[in-house]
């Protein structure tokens, strides 16, 4: 239930973030590394503010206990602002605090271990590290608040419960810029 | 007898030249890969209910996936040369988790925190989880590649590949006729040798 509730709480989190300046920020090209998948990602600044995600991976649900031997495929898409920021070291090196939300969909493994159609609303929260080699690196949660569709016996549809029961795995980030 | 090798270590230690003293730098890392085993070997007897030793081997061909994740702390020798402790959790083929504890051995083409290619060799033991017949000891060895990134300062980012061979005496057979699993106390022999190609990432501080 905490896990839960942690999760809605983050879909909300960024409407009551401050404004960042348009225009300001690069475009990063990296990978995403967790227990829960690996994939690519892609972000770019957004017009007004924030910085939008693109997130392609995996999902390894059941692979390393050998549950199945199928991965899914996640991609999602997430408009992160934010919360706080600060320098590193002698000020060459940055990190901030952000929060986002957005929207998923993905062909996913539910937690009784049968495959569908999941998609609905994603939020996430981090910290990130920006590096002056055009490195970043971030570390942070992400769930997922969706619903999980399948074919077995006619069309299905539940709550796609994995999408919040991992949503405490922590997620690697490793991106580069690109110039 | 620790304690004495402990102290000879140190005493070296303490007698390098200061300049190389200064090159010699504590280190920390996280590794993780993915791993596909492509060969699978494995020979046992036991003997059935009927009192009949039974033999058998399992060779066919096979590529299953599985992971690695690694912590370790080591020292840089200089700036081209690296000696570290590993440790972490990896299954070494299907239904077979164990936590490893190696040493590894690198070498750097170019100093230590530059861009540059790296060589490695990895030896060391493994506890079984689900234990090993005549608790004899499982060998994994490996040897790899990569190429090194820094990120800031000490901090860098490695992609690496690897090549790693595990000798295992395996507790959990399953008999030949029935598919049922075969009591430990009857098993008279167990070996069993493997071969995975790992690719991964690795950060170190």
């Amino acid at each position: 239930m905490t896990k839960a509730l942690i999760t809605v709480a983050l879909f909300f989190l960024p409407v009551l973030l401050p404004a960042r300046p348009a225009g300001e920020g690069d475009r990063y090209w990296g990978t995403v590394h967790s227990l829960k998948g690996f994939g690519a990602s892609y972000e770019y600044p957004h017009k007004s503010r924030g910085v939008n995600v693109v997130t392609a991976y995996f999902d390894l649900y059941g692979i390393p206990s050998l549950k199945t031997s199928t991965p899914g495929f996640r991609l999602s898409f997430l408009h992160n602002l934010d919360l706080a920021q600060g320098s590193l070291g002698e000020g060459d090196a940055s990190w901030n605090l952000y929060a986002g939300m957005g929207a998923m969909a993905g062909y996913l493994t539910e937690s009784n271990l049968r495959n569908g159609l999941a998609t609905g609303l994603t939020g996430d929260f981090g910290i990130r590290f920006i590096f002056p080699s055009s490195f970043a690196v971030s570390l942070y949660l992400q769930g997922d608040l969706a619903v999980h569709l399948k074919m077995d016996d006619g069309l299905t549809m539940t709550m796609y419960k994995n999408g919040l029961y991992r949503a405490w795995m922590p997620m690697l980030g490793i991106s580069y810029k690109f110039r | 007898m620790k304690i004495k090798h402990l102290l000879i270590i140190l005493i070296m230690f303490a007698g390098l030249g200061k300049d190389l003293r200064a090159q010699v730098r504590f280190t920390y890392g996280l590794e993780w890969a993915y791993s596909g085993v492509f060969m699978d070997f494995h020979k046992f007897n036991y003997f059935s209910t009927d009192g009949v030793r039974v033999e058998d081997s399992l060779s066919e061909p096979v590529f299953k996936s599985t992971g690695q994740l690694y912590a370790n702390a080591g020292v840089n020798l200089g700036s081209h040369w690296a000696v570290a402790f590993y440790s972490g959790f990896t299954a070494i083929y299907e239904n077979r988790k164990v936590i490893p504890y190696s040493l590894r051995l690198t070498y750097f083409t170019k100093a230590y925190d530059s861009s540059g290619w790296k060589v490695f060799l990895d030896g060391g033991s493994a506890y079984a989880l689900a234990g090993s017949f005549n608790h004899k000891p499982l060998i994994i060895a490996k040897a790899g590649t990569g190429y090194r990134f820094p990120i800031y300062k000490e901090f860098c980012l490695d992609v690496f590949t690897s090549l790693q061979f595990t000798s295992d005496y395996p507790l959990n057979i399953y008999d030949k006729y029935t598919y049922q699993p075969v009591p430990h106390e009857v098993l008279r022999f167990s070996s069993r040798y493997g071969m995975s190609l790992a690719v991964g990432c690795a950060l170190s501080f």
